[in-house]
């Protein structure tokens, strides 16, 4: 697997795509600053054109990882992406086997 | 030591008048021990005991044994309350739990501890219980039409304490924490007064005085939301002034 940046692993279970997702969130901790900033300054009609034009040129030449909509919830116990319950981030097969044996506090089976 | 075997559906019954006999019975086995018994333990007189429904009826099976000190007496009843006096409210103390026995038991040695450091409590107040939901597909690869329901209930109760020293609450509230269950969860929200002081007391100064201390509060309302959103913003500010002093950005 290769990163143009170097990252740190995340804890615990990793697969790829977690690996792939977590990167992503760390280049967009990291370069969200600078893309405020850049917003800011593309969108305030205060400033001159010329900065704002070249506001705007530097956003768009940010690369698409520091974008928070490239994150996506992943479950953490499996990595799969489909069905991640936010509660727990876990996705529905491993929630379910979970709660099924009691390692989730309070959790019971539904009756209504 | 004398042994009881528990029957499971005591273990699983209300821990609030569960927990008492565990200490009613340690104590007499050290009787036993001691010679010093005078009431004979039977497992009829214990069953008695466990498998009545409330605290308050078990009053005439303590009264078989006036040789008990009163505060381990005062355990077979609901705790004592303290009256409130002058209706200062100082501290909110909220639990939230999953099972209502543990939520039961905690309050209840909660307000103990609160009568015995002379604190007037009310409560506990039942708040309503948090219900969540979820609904998932039972098999691991198609078949999405069978689901299973999963569910959680989180039960919260509300203590209150008035009229007490901040020190004694100090207290009130290490103890709490030191002798902290598993799985009960304590939120506290603490209240201060604080006075408004007013530096010349002459007719005239004190509407100014007024006066100002009323811009004050309006300015610090109104910066107070600028605030919360400078607060984020400022270090964004300083990267756009360092953006624009730049030599890429003119």
């Amino acid at each position: 697997m290769r990163f143009p940046v170097k990252t740190k692993l995340p804890p615990l279970f990793n697969t790829v795509h977690i690996i792939r997702d977590n990167f992503k969130r760390q280049q967009f901790k990291e370069y969200e600053l600078l893309t405020k900033a850049l917003k800011y300054m593309a969108r305030n009609t205060m400033l001159p054109s010329k900065t704002r034009l070249q506001a705007q040129l530097k956003l768009n030449a940010l690369p698409n990882y520091t974008h928070f909509t490239q994150v996506k919830n992943r479950c953490i116990a499996s990595g799969s992406s489909r069905h991640v319950i936010s509660d727990f981030r876990l996705c529905r097969q491993q929630f379910r086997s979970k709660a099924l044996n009691g390692e989730l506090p309070g959790v019971k089976k539904g009756v209504w | 030591m004398l042994k009881f075997k528990i029957p499971s559906y005591y273990a699983s019954s209300y821990s609030l008048f569960f927990r008492p006999l565990i200490r009613y019975q340690s104590n007499l086995a050290k009787d036993v021990s001691t010679g010093n018994s005078t009431a004979p333990i039977t497992t009829s007189n214990l069953t008695s005991i466990a498998s009545a429904p409330k605290l308050s009826i078990n009053s005439s099976d303590v009264s078989a044994h006036e040789d008990l000190p009163i505060n381990l007496k005062a355990l077979y009843f609901p705790p004592i309350k303290l009256p409130v006096k002058y209706g200062h409210l100082k501290l909110d103390i909220q639990l939230r739990s999953y099972e209502v026995s543990s939520l039961e038991f905690f309050a209840d040695f909660i307000q103990r501890v609160a009568f015995y450091l002379g604190i007037p409590m009310t409560g506990p107040k039942p708040l309503p219980k948090r219900h969540e939901t979820w609904t998932v597909i039972r098999s691991p690869f198609v078949h999405a039409k069978s689901k299973e329901n999963f569910e959680r209930f989180t039960y919260k109760r509300l203590l209150r304490c008035w009229d007490t020293n901040d020190a004694v609450l100090e207290l009130l509230l290490a103890y709490i924490s030191k002798y902290s269950i598993a799985g009960v969860g304590v939120k506290c929200n603490l209240f201060k007064k604080e006075p408004i002081t007013i530096k010349n007391w002459d007719e005239d100064h004190v509407l100014e005085e007024l006066d100002t201390i009323q811009v004050n509060l309006q300015t610090n309302a109104e910066t107070g939301v600028e605030l919360q959103g400078n607060q984020s913003n400022s270090v964004v500010d300083s990267k756009i002034l360092e953006l624009l002093n730049s030599s890429k950005i003119e």
